[in-house]
């Protein structure tokens, strides 16, 4: 049985077969507002004007800031977003409907971000070739919603390995064990794809496949925030409900049932 | 009446939720949360070993006249019974103070906010009921586990 709407059927088909979705924010004011923040907490630690052309001062960032400033600039910018009260719930609504979808409506939502910030030739920013069920502490129930701040293409993105040729390579992972993670990249390296993602745009993908990112030879900077959801109710690894995942859209019939306690006091 | 002072740390000497933190890092947790919410840190308060034992919970409940609030390490070291918490978030509100969990980034401020911190302990205890327990093993054996007991068979 199957009461999926047709919409629902293609996005879940999509999404299945692809491994990710990409598609229009669903709410474009608040990721301009999220980029507009972006930019003055980045204009602050650097002691510049606010510039007129937010898209153009972030994929031109190099020029203003030296690689060995680049973390503290990174974590500057993660708490200034994180301490906004409306941050998250923003963020979430840049793709609410299509995280219900994919997902559920009783969900969980990382409590932190993550942000990368690729400047071009920089390799210290680097993310190797991974799975994050079987390279991190994720549950393969999670997906990461990917939302870039600027045009993200070729090697200024990320990269994903489709779930068919993941399955294929997932077998053989072990054969690359004394060889390290760019053998593995060289090996798969044929069948990964680039997500291309304009601004305005947003990736939805599933960690299970193997997915990471390469030295930025294009040149701009790239900008991209991640975070991950999950069903409220769906299996945890060790990024736990509570100090990495907080509940976000609990429903009535479970807070009712979480809550409920039987008759007692028969005895036999 | 006495001057309000700082926020009482409050850490834990037996396992929250089966992981056994040792003191130091729950210190470490507790100071790094107060340092960057700017709360002024008193030294812990550390409860006893035995399961279902506040004794020293208490002893800082007595405190709260000097407090401006408690440090939790984590949410989850609070009892199990609801009846006990609500009975602590009141008693936290009605001296004027603020009840903080460093592990989950949560602070009790008013009463609108008891149930955001019943709902996450709600959801917790509910997961051992839901699909595979609420807990995906990544392992098919729990060898990453016991070290510690295989170390001590081979001697």
């Amino acid at each position: 049985m199957n009461f999926l709407q047709k919409t629902e059927i293609d996005l879940s088909a999509a999404f299945i077969q692809n491994g990710y979705v990409i598609t229009p924010c669903e709410n474009l004011s608040a990721l301009d507002k999220i980029r507009n923040k972006t930019v003055d907490l980045a204009t602050h630690f650097l002691g510049v004007q606010t510039p007129t052309n937010a898209g153009d001062f972030l994929d031109k960032i190099a020029s203003l800031l030296p690689v060995e400033k680049l973390n503290s600039f990174r974590l500057h910018i993660i708490s200034g977003l994180m301490a906004e009260p409306w941050f998250r719930e923003a963020y979430f609504s840049c793709a609410r409907s299509l995280v219900e979808t994919i997902v559920g409506n009783e969900l969980v939502m990382q409590r932190n971000i993550g942000l990368s910030i690729q400047i071009p030739d920089d390799d210290s920013s680097l993310l190797p070739i991974h799975s994050d069920s079987w390279g991190s502490e994720c549950s393969p129930f999670e997906v990461v919603l990917w939302i870039p701040l600027v045009d993200c293409y070729r090697t200024k993105t990320m990269f994903i390995l489709p779930p068919d040729a993941d399955a294929r390579w997932r077998k053989r992972v072990n054969e690359f064990a004394e060889d390290g993670t760019e053998s593995l990249y060289q090996a798969i390296e044929p069948e990964i794809e680039w997500l291309e993602v304009p601004y305005g745009n947003i990736v939805l993908f599933t960690p299970t496949i193997m997915h990471g990112n390469r030295l930025n030879q294009e040149s701009t900077t790239r900008w991209s925030m991640n975070i991950r959801f999950k069903g409220l109710f769906t299996p945890y690894s060790d990024k736990r409900l509570g100090e990495y995942f907080a509940p976000i859209t609990v429903r009535p019939a479970s807070k009712i049932g979480m809550k409920f306690t039987m008759p007692g006091g028969f005895n036999e | 009446m006495s001057e309000k002072l700082g926020y009482r740390g409050y850490i834990i000497s037996r396992p929250v939720r089966g992981v056994s933190y040792p003191h130091r890092v729950q210190n470490l947790v507790v100071r790094d949360y107060a340092t960057r919410h700017n709360l002024a840190y008193k030294l812990s308060a550390t409860e006893y070993a035995m399961p279902g034992c506040y004794m020293m919970l208490y002893d800082v409940l007595a405190e709260l006249p000097q407090l401006e609030g408690i440090i939790l390490f984590s949410l989850f070291m609070l009892p199990q019974r609801t009846e006990s918490r609500l009975e602590i978030y009141d008693r936290i509100l009605g001296a004027g103070c603020e009840l903080h969990s460093a592990l989950e980034e949560m602070v009790l401020q008013d009463r609108s906010e008891i149930e955001n911190f019943e709902e996450m302990i709600q959801a917790v205890l509910t997961l051992p009921n839901t699909p595979m327990g609420g807990y995906y093993q990544k392992s098919e054996s729990p060898k990453l586990n016991n070290f510690f007991l295989q170390a001590l068979k081979q001697d």
